[in-house]
């Protein structure tokens, strides 16, 4: 059945991504044909910079479009008329969730192919070569120092984050609507409400611990830094692996908030 | 004939308003009943908790014995007052859609009753009439082979002859073992098709006979009935 479900979800989203992603990979290609004139002319100057800006003003709007997409396809695919189907599929509310989550991250992946290659286009000639020659070094530079399998378990460490953190993105929208449906009127009007709510209370809790740290003379960033000063390899790896926990908790609490609130306290309007 | 739909109890309420107060009925399988009353007596908050976009504050519902869930929305097949459907979808992509998700969706039939409308398969809904939106709407619904039809007002707004289409296609293709619950307030075009009336008034079950004992006990159409009944 989410087999089913994401292939209708993806369908839906994909219809407006794709659009989006010719038009950035067009701008790369635009981009990358005119190094192919470069000179000192000011027409170079100006076309070359100005596709430059272009690309890189496409690659941000495609990232928040994306998100946007996303949280409009879980809002009117659940909340809006088309629920009324949504909700008289035989599938579990369960079903309907990871529908949703498989496609935000499928979508998100996509999103961060794109903005990838139509860097690497762009970023393909002559004129970058030197920028290449530098994160090549870099990368060398970091590789021996941390070995290969440290590296293979940093990447590893690395996709579990992001794949999490990609989910988590559009989860935390996707429960600030979803929790916008249990008042009566202005359901949207709480979600907005809901969201400023939550970052609030994450200013107060950061604000709490670190008065905490205060009064007790401790200082976390302190610690954090000596222990990447005293032991880098072992301590990018507690810091990924508490990455991985601290998204999975956020994952757990937005799922299980949706969840319950979809299962015991649906109100189609 | 078996029972098919239970109401214990149910109540509904949207803050202080109670739209639903502790209603009791039972339907059995394999007739056509309306479910009769004016604008917000109830009917579309019944329907929706028959189908499990609501949920109960007291009371229960039971279909074939269990409450509104996977397995019921398996049997039930439902027909919204609102247009419901992808409007970016073509109505060969909703068929696939129904498809995809009922075992019980017969495509054949639903392309066959679109042909015979003229409605082309390879059209987008958004380009279709408000009239032609709500026929493929209820081919759709009465094109699976359910145990429950819940139509909710399936003839309000479209014009004499789309409600003759519309009455015509449900008499003659709904599955005779099971059940159609017509909410409507259209009582007159309705009721030579009606076995029961169901009377629903400010949240309460107010009447549930059939017809023809509404007929017969009170010398009146339900239509005549229900407007001395629902006067101002």
């Amino acid at each position: 059945m989410v087999k089913k479900l994401l292939k209708y979800d993806l369908k839906a989203v994909f219809r407006y991504l794709l659009v989006i992603y010719v038009i950035v990979l067009g701008t790369a290609a635009l981009n990358r044909l005119l190094q192919f004139f470069k000179s000192t002319q000011l027409w170079y100057k100006i076309s070359f910079r100005s596709s430059l800006v272009l690309l890189i003003i496409g690659i941000g709007s495609m990232m928040l479009l994306t998100e946007i997409l996303l949280v409009y396809r879980f809002y009117k695919n659940l909340f809006s008329n088309e629920g009324y189907l949504t909700f008289t599929l035989p599938a579990t509310i369960h079903e309907q969730l990871w529908s949703k989550i498989l496609c935000s991250v499928i979508c998100i992946i996509a999103t961060v192919f794109v903005m990838s290659l139509s860097l690497l286009i762009a970023a393909s000639g002559e004129v970058f070569a030197d920028v290449w020659r530098g994160a090549g070094y870099l990368l060398k530079e970091f590789v021996q120092n941390v070995g290969i399998l440290n590296l293979t378990f940093y990447i590893i460490e690395g996709l579990i984050f992001c794949l999490i953190a990609a989910a988590d993105s559009v989860m935390l929208f996707d429960t600030c609507l979803t929790i916008g449906q249990l008042a009566r009127e202005h359901r949207v009007g709480l979600a907005v409400a809901v969201f400023f709510i939550q970052y609030f209370i994450c200013q107060i809790l950061g604000t709490v611990f670190i008065i905490i740290e205060a009064m007790h003379d401790f200082d976390l960033f302190e610690l954090i830094a000596d222990a990447f000063s005293k032991h880098p390899e072992a301590a990018l790896h507690v810091f990924g692996v508490l990455s991985i926990i601290g998204s999975a908790l956020l994952f757990a609490l937005y799922y299980f908030i949706m969840h319950r609130i979809l299962k015991k306290r649906l109100n189609l309007e | 004939m078996s029972e098919l739909l239970r109401c214990e109890n149910l109540t509904k309420r949207y803050g202080s308003l109670v739209a639903l107060d502790h209603v009791n009925f039972t339907l059995e399988s394999g007739k056509l009943i309306g479910l009769l009353g004016p604008n917000g007596s109830g009917k579309t908050t019944l329907i929706k908790l028959i189908n499990g976009l609501l949920t109960p504050d007291e009371g229960r519902i039971l279909i074939d014995g269990i409450e509104p869930g996977v397995g019921t929305k398996k049997i039930v097949a439902y027909l919204p007052d609102n247009h419901f459907l992808n409007n970016y979808m073509k109505v060969r992509d909703i068929v696939a859609y129904f498809c995809d998700f009922y075992e019980d969706f017969r495509p054949e039939l639903a392309l066959q009753m679109m042909n015979h409308l003229g409605i082309s398969e390879n059209v987008a809904l958004k380009t279709l009439s408000k009239g032609n939106k709500e026929k493929v709407s209820l081919i759709l619904t009465m094109s699976r082979n359910a145990r429950l039809y819940v139509l909710d007002e399936p003839i309000a707004g479209v014009d004499p002859a789309t409600r003759d289409y519309i009455i015509s296609t449900i008499i003659n293709n709904y599955n005779p073992e099971a059940s159609v619950l017509i909410s409507t307030h259209l009582i007159s075009d309705i009721e030579s098709v009606l076995d029961d009336a169901l009377f629903i008034q400010s949240g309460h079950i107010t009447l549930h006979k059939s017809v023809d004992a509404i007929r017969s006990e009170n010398g009146k159409s339900v239509d005549e009935l229900f407007r001395e009944v629902f006067r101002w």
